[in-house]
């Protein structure tokens, strides 16, 4: 997995929900849900920060679990997406 | 008839039926009236007495369902408390409400513990999950913790509890004053148990219900989807969020999902999700929603997307569970209308002598019915300002400090708060608990805080600063600072710089006059 991404994404965590919970004690593999770090509104405002920092368009079948829901899947996806993109 | 009552019933109508689903685990009501016994006996070993609070600060889940009806029938008072509450509010209210014992999960352990370092008559801090593997900060008051299920394994189940009767407090829930202060609302079972049954009648809900609930259960229309599904003998899917929109939209044609209660928030993502078609959801029969009334375009959304359900509109207060409902066929004809009282209660407009007034004359609402609460916890002050006295010699009035109209056929449609309060997302916001907190923030010089009208929140919070002449902070600076000490929608979600504010000859901060001019600002 591309480190640079898991980075941006842990800072951008971080940035915005800091005083939700201990992001930096967080596993890359565990639910940002259950830490109580993401919310529907956290959704969004990741779904801004995919799309405005890497150039790529999240649809609304792709807000899953599978996609979002831990540093780890939100790098994964990330990855698939810029590789599927214009680049 | 108390709380626990609805259950027992329940479990020996219904012992093997389901009655909580929790991320893929089943509870029967035959479990959760054992469990539920089992906690109770745990706090009565642990010598808790008649009216002991228990604060119950954790995410939805199955544990906060056995600790509710746990404390009920040990005759505790339990409190649920957001689980986004930072350190120094709930530092206030275990100080408030001085409770031997705290149910939490281990990833508030942290705020729980700089919540009760001060606190040395919080006897027992219950943890739900397995703290030992988990990622709690290490702390030095270990020594009160103890396991939730060790504890209710190692108790007794038998029906050893105290006789208890309906007039007993069965919970404390806390909202904003607008001192800043938080006040405690005081519910009885029996305004629990005539509130859930007067929503159950004009909902028409059944035994054969199936409620899926996002709403947390500190906040008291989620309490309530727990409270009536055990009053009717139904089924409740607990939910933890609602960041998976697409997740729960799957669930409610896989589980035949018949009642989704919603705020105005989710609305809004429901309706602007592209790939959500009318008839996803075929069992559904009812959606209700509460706080600001739906924007009519999606009210109208809604109803093409879940043809088969009913939409009610509702309004309420915590201090009166509910006090009024739109019913679903006055929606086209009223969509900013939030109907009228709940069953067996009135819902009335006065004016500043308190005399009721004619249709199209703005006044306060009152609210008359058992469904009240009966004070606030310790504050006599705050509750001789709301409850008045009624037509009886015992009988008090609630007055809601809400401004409404009614139409002339008596529908009552909400204008706005006689106090500062702001009215967002549902919930009360008082200017002055964001202030006090925007003034902690280094640079400040002057700070009001506003409601701004926003279609879905109804008001959004809004910060306006003015800052020290060498002072460079930026709007994200401040709602970062904000989020550090108060709950999400409290944060301001826009902050307005000036170089002043508009004062009175005394000094004191306009805020009215910042309010209206945002208001008039939306007009046009």
């Amino acid at each position: 997995m591309n480190p640079e991404i898991k980075k941006a994404v842990r800072a951008f965590l971080v940035d915005n929900f800091m005083f939700r919970g201990e992001i930096d004690k967080l596993p890359d593999s565990s639910s940002l849900v259950k830490a109580g770090i993401l919310d529907s509104v956290g959704i969004l405002l990741l779904i801004s920060f995919m799309e405005d920092t890497y150039d790529m368009k999240v649809s609304d079948d792709e807000v899953e679990p599978e996609n979002l829901e831990s540093v780890d899947n939100i790098t994964a996806f990330i990855e698939r997406k810029a590789k599927g993109g214009a680049s | 008839m108390r709380i626990e009552d609805l259950l027992k019933r329940s479990a020996r109508r219904f012992p093997g039926k389901a009655a909580l689903v929790f991320e893929n685990k089943i509870l029967t009501y035959g479990e959760l009236d054992d469990l539920s016994s089992r906690f109770a006996n745990a706090l009565l070993a642990a010598g808790s007495e008649r009216g002991e609070r228990v604060i119950i600060y954790l995410d939805n889940s199955i544990e906060s369902v056995v600790a509710i009806f746990g404390t009920a029938k040990a005759n505790g008072i339990f409190s649920m408390v957001n689980s986004m509450t930072k350190a120094s509010k709930l530092s206030f209210i275990v100080g408030s409400l001085r409770p031997r014992f705290i149910v939490t999960q281990t990833r508030l352990l942290g705020t729980c513990n700089e919540a009760v370092a001060n606190a040395p008559f919080v006897e027992q801090i219950f943890v739900s999950d397995d703290f030992e593997a988990g990622l709690g900060p290490p702390e030095p008051l270990a020594s009160r913790r103890r396991s939730f299920w060790r504890v209710v394994e190692a108790a007794v189940a038998a029906e050893l509890l105290p006789p208890a009767i309906d007039l007993d407090l069965a919970y404390v829930s806390y909202t904003s004053g607008s001192t800043g202060v938080p006040k405690g609302v005081m519910m009885t079972h029996q305004s629990s148990v005539m509130g859930a049954g007067a929503m159950i009648e004009y909902l028409e809900s059944r035994d054969d219900d199936v409620i899926l609930s996002i709403i947390p259960l500190s906040f008291d229309y989620g309490l309530y989807q727990i409270i009536m599904t055990a009053m009717l003998g139904a089924t409740l899917h607990l939910e933890l969020s609602f960041a998976f929109p697409n997740r729960i939209m799957r669930k409610l044609a896989s589980e035949g999902i018949t009642t989704f209660p919603l705020v105005p928030t989710t609305a809004a993502i429901i309706v602007g999700l592209k790939g959500l078609g009318p008839g996803s959801a075929p069992t559904l029969r009812c959606i209700t929603s509460t706080a600001a009334p739906l924007p009519p375009a999606h009210s109208a959304r809604l109803q093409e997307l879940f043809p088969s359900a009913r939409i009610f509109s509702n309004y309420g207060l915590t201090e009166t569970i509910r006090s009024t409902y739109l019913p679903p066929e006055e929606l086209k004809n009223r969509p900013t209308s939030v109907g009228k009282a709940i069953p067996n209660t009135e819902a009335f407009i006065v004016d500043a002598q308190g005399q009721r007034v004619g249709p199209g004359v703005v006044g306060e609402l009152v609210i008359r019915g058992a469904n009240l609460l009966r004070g606030y916890w310790q504050n006599e002050e705050a509750t001789e300002k709301v409850l008045r006295p009624g037509i009886y010699p015992w009988e008090k009035t609630f007055h809601t400090c809400d401004l409404f109209v009614a139409d002339p056929d008596g529908f009552l449609y909400f204008k706005g708060r006689m106090d500062d309060v702001i009215k967002s997302r549902g919930e009360k916001v008082a200017p002055r608990e964001v202030e006090d907190v925007l003034y902690q923030l280094k640079g400040v010089r002057e700070a009001a805080v506003i409601g701004v009208p926003d279609p879905v929140q109804g008001l959004a919070v809004r910060a306006v600063l003015a800052l020290e002449p060498d002072c460079t902070l930026k709007a994200r600076d401040v709602q970062v600072h904000c989020a550090r000490y108060l709950e999400d929608y409290m944060v301001p979600s826009s902050v307005e710089f000036r170089g002043e504010l508009p004062k009175t000859e005394s000094g004191k901060i306009r805020r009215r006059e910042l309010q209206d001019e945002a208001a008039r600002g939306c007009e046009t």
